[in-house]
């Protein structure tokens, strides 16, 4: 087969641009060596050899080929990797929610490092040894009364404190973290969209693909996601790229958030403390008009539907109580720390006026000293709670006193009721669950049980920390393996930049070698005789 | 492996991070001299220590309690010492001296400063501490002895001492206990649930001066009245012949007063009588009496005195308590200086040699030694 006389300016052509595609492809990653979740490209290009076979040809004719071929450009990713990512990212994302609440509850319960309820409980108890020392002085009275109102003082600034971290963590659910999921959602569809569009006009829309797993990475940290993709054909022989990223329910089942171009909504709303989030899927389905339900607060059965992600995490502290939700959830939220706390303050509250009540004559009419110390607010509430107690007003006008001694006729600086209160203190007391009869919480004093509070907040908090951790060590190792792949080299891209350009020299060249053979070819043959 | 530049520079600042988070706890320990300043730092230590800061808080109470304590039984100390030397100063003197071979005239003295005395330890077992009748039993707020302006007799609470019919009202009285908590471990009968404490759990400072002065197995005058030197308190001779109507010659003897105050009353009412009615057998048994008093009053001394002491054992025991829970304390909480500040020094070592590399990964690569 006879070679065409310029061919060889095509193949040093071809070469040339290759080359300098490939300068251009390595500007691109070294421009883009600090971009988050950029993917390194390479320039893909084949050996071009046409003609091959003909019928024509001999086995004598030695074929070469006719230069390089340049297919495109397209990124080093790895997808599986991806997903052990996202999977990752969905436990940090839950245990980080976690232990952020966790965080705030800390600052609450956390008396390390200051001095408030566990000091009350002991001033309370060494003005009430004062007391018994000196019964009878209507001074010390009040000196017992003044430290019941500081610790009554205490479990309000408690509660209050707890309540408005709770409305805090609820209203950055509500106002944050639910418009950032649908923003998630919406922009993964536009861009599900354009990279389409992008792919039928023959554009590989690299970087917009980029944006895309960047923001489903951001979304797998909200929740556990699974991202499907999917070809879809656009004419006999063109098909495209679709993406579907599913919800993973906990029973293994999986739901569309995303299809293509279509997206669902998410929704929360808040009422009596909990708060329920829901699923639209009516724009993925118009058929489909029952959201779905994530977080199931109908009756006992608080246990969310999914199982991962930043919106686990804070739902499973808004909602859940642990042990006083009977056997629905295991764990421990704002409502596990609310209601231990209402539990010590019921008991202490209905302990001490149990002791104040007055002796009773024969007639069952009431004789001496007592009444009332705690009452609730507003009144009648059938149990206390750190917001309700509050020190019954007639104590502090005088009209209750402290009930010092048992019977109303033994001594007048007789103690004995004090002492009774004393050791009611030091006592151990069943704390029982309200939801579940006959189920003790805890046994131990006032003070231990409070100890117990902050002991299980620690190492509730401490597990956490612990997990967190390791699902960012987990995280950060398959992120480096990301990187491993996916990431740019800037030793390599220098070693390419010298490659391309020499290799572009050496096209030059060859342009060069081309002209002068052919030169010779054209000016300086068949000059014999001129 | 691939080493990328992104790689290294999240390697890196994942690893700077964990240097500065390491730097920073330790110093934290140095800076706040704490172990641990949250409970998720170290849950069991923070239990513990919240345990000991509890038990350091009520240690303290007790030995306020028990110092508190301590001052009331020395007040209580002082008077029944009083009362100890007002009836051996009557016995072993006054008593024995009128007796020897004295007229009437010098009889009266002897009365007069028999009454004078009856007064003061009157006075004695009336001694306020701290506005509270030390004497009184459980019933502090209120002069816990009185003589009948009737009859002369003493009262207890309102409550004729001399009269058996009142024996069991009086003896609950004397025997009301009046019990402290200092950390014998405060516990109720019936499992904590009864209106006893348990005896052994708690320390009873009720002191009634009934335990000095009263013979409770005594039948004491049978209901005599002995008004002498009460009210006007002027002594006259129609209180004496009140006495002689109500009680015959040699009668003293077998009826006497079963209380150190009411028998000086009796004492000097039998002094007071003329020498015809004198009856010196009355008088020498009364003396006896008095001995006897004085004998149970020093017995009470004696008792005040072993419970002094107990309070003063558990005193040292609690200070003792006290060194070893702050050691205890200082243990959990506190670090070890030298350890603290050692590894501090050594994550600042690592945190500056962290920078050192940082300086040096993140500007070399390949691009800088080409031409």
């Amino acid at each position: 087969m006879l070679r065409a006389t310029f061919a060889g300016f095509s193949v040093a052509r071809g070469a040339m641009s290759a080359s300098m595609k490939a300068l251009d492809v390595t500007g691109q990653n070294i421009s883009n060596v600090y971009t988050e979740g950029y993917t390194r490209q390479r320039l893909d290009q084949t050996s071009f050899a046409p003609g091959y076979g003909n019928y024509a040809s001999t086995n004598y004719v030695a074929q070469i080929g006719h230069g390089v071929l340049v297919t495109g450009v397209s990124q080093i990713r790895d997808p599986y990797l991806d997903i052990q990512y996202r999977d990752q990212m969905a436990d940090v994302g839950m245990y980080d929610a976690k232990a952020s609440v966790l965080e705030q509850i800390e600052g609450v319960f956390d008396e390390t490092m200051k001095s408030a309820v566990k000091d009350a409980f002991s001033d309370l108890e060494s003005k009430l040894l004062d007391l018994a020392n000196s019964t009878g002085s209507e001074l010390d009275d009040s000196i017992v009364r003044s430290s019941m109102q500081s610790l009554v003082n205490l479990f309000h600034s408690n509660a209050t404190s707890l309540a408005s971290k709770r409305e805090q963590v609820t209203d950055d659910l509500e106002t944050k973290m639910i418009p950032e999921l649908n923003r998630l959602m919406k922009n993964i569809a536009e861009l599900n969209k354009t990279i389409k569009s992008s792919d039928i006009l023959g554009y590989p829309a690299l970087e917009l693909r980029d944006q895309r797993n960047q923001l489903l990475d951001d979304l797998a940290t909200y929740l556990p996601i699974e991202v499907k993709y999917e070809d879809e054909k656009i004419s006999s022989t063109e098909k495209v790229e679709n993406v579907i990223v599913s919800l993973v329910m906990k029973d293994g089942t999986r739901t569309e958030l995303i299809d293509h171009d279509k997206y669902g909504k998410f929704t929360a709303e808040t009422t009596n403390k909990f708060t329920a989030v829901t699923l639209d899927l009516s724009n993925l389905d118009p058929n489909n008009t029952t959201p779905v339900d994530i977080t199931k607060l109908n009756g006992n059965n608080k246990e969310i539907s999914i199982n991962g992600g930043t919106l686990t995490g804070t739902l499973n502290m808004l909602n859940s109580a642990g042990v006083f939700d009977g056997d629905a959830t295991t764990e421990k939220g704002f409502g596990y720390y609310e209601q231990s706390f209402d539990l010590l303050v019921d008991k202490f509250a209905k302990t001490l006026n149990a002791l104040n009540e007055p002796a009773k004559d024969n007639n069952g009419n009431p004789v001496g000293d007592g009444g009332a110390l705690f009452v609730t607010d507003p009144a009648g509430a059938a149990s206390f709670t750190a917001a309700n107690i509050k020190v019954n007003e007639e104590w502090i006008k005088g009209n209750v006193k402290l009930k010092a001694k048992i019977d109303p006729n033994s001594g007048t600086t007789q103690n004995d009721n004090i002492n009774k209160m004393i050791a009611a203190l030091n006592d151990k007391q069943k704390f029982e669950n309200p939801n579940k009869a006959g189920e003790v919480l805890f046994e131990g004093t006032f003070y231990n049980y409070y100890v117990d509070i902050e002991s299980t907040l620690g190492i509730d908090q401490q597990a956490t920390d612990n997990l967190l951790k390791n699902h960012i060590t987990v995280a950060t190792t398959i992120a480096q393996s990301k990187d491993q792949v996916s990431g740019v080299s800037l030793d390599e891209e220098g070693v390419n930049l010298m490659q391309y350009q020499q290799s572009y020299t050496a096209s030059a060249r060859l342009m060069t070698t081309l002209d002068e053979a052919l030169d010779k070819l054209i000016n300086g043959t068949g000059v014999v005789g001129r | 492996m691939r080493v990328t530049t992104s790689m290294m520079i999240r390697n890196y600042q994942t690893n700077l991070t964990k240097t500065t988070e390491t730097k920073m706890n330790y110093q934290n320990k140095v800076l706040t001299q704490r172990n641990f300043t949250s409970v998720k730092e170290d849950p069991s230590a923070a239990a513990k220590a919240s345990n000991l800061t509890r038990q350091y808080l009520k240690n303290e109470d007790y030995m306020d309690m028990a110092k508190s304590l301590q001052s009331k039984l020395d007040a209580q100390e002082d008077s029944v010492y009083q009362v100890v030397k007002y009836a051996e100063e009557l016995f072993a003197k006054i008593g024995k001296e009128s007796l020897n071979g004295t007229n009437l005239e010098q009889r009266e003295t002897y009365a007069n400063t028999i009454v004078s005395i009856r007064d003061s330890i009157l006075q004695s077992l009336n001694a306020v501490y701290s506005n509270t009748y030390v004497m009184a039993g459980a019933n502090g707020t209120e002069a816990p002895f009185a003589l009948d302006e009737a009859t002369g007799k003493l009262q207890y609470r309102g409550v004729d001492v001399d009269l058996t019919g009142n024996t069991n009202t009086l003896k609950d009285y004397r025997d009301e206990p009046l019990y402290m908590d200092i950390g014998l471990g405060l516990e109720f009968n019936n499992g904590g649930t009864g209106d006893e404490i348990v005896s052994s759990t708690a320390f009873n400072i009720a002191f009634s001066g009934l335990s000095a002065i009263w013979d409770d197995a005594s039948s004491g005058t049978g209901g005599v009245e002995l008004k002498i030197g009460v009210g006007d308190n002027t002594i006259n001779s129609t209180e004496a012949q009140n006495y002689r109507n109500a009680i015959q010659k040699g009668q003293g003897k077998d009826n006497m007063a079963n209380n150190l105050v009411d028998l000086c009353s009796q004492l000097a009412l039998e002094l007071l009588q003329d020498d015809d009615n004198f009856d010196y057998q009355s008088c020498d048994a009364m003396l006896g009496k008095l001995k006897e008093f004085h004998q149970q009053a020093d017995n009470s001394l004696t008792g005040i005195g072993v419970k002094s002491d107990f309070l003063e054992k558990s005193i040292d025991r609690m200070e003792s308590n006290e060194l070893s829970l702050a050691t205890q304390l200082e243990q959990v909480v506190t670090p070890d200086m030298a350890i603290a500040i050692t590894n501090y020094s050594y994550s600042q070592y690592a945190y500056n040699a962290a920078l050192r590399i940082g300086v040096n990964i993140l500007s070399q690569s390949f691009i800088d030694f080409m031409r």
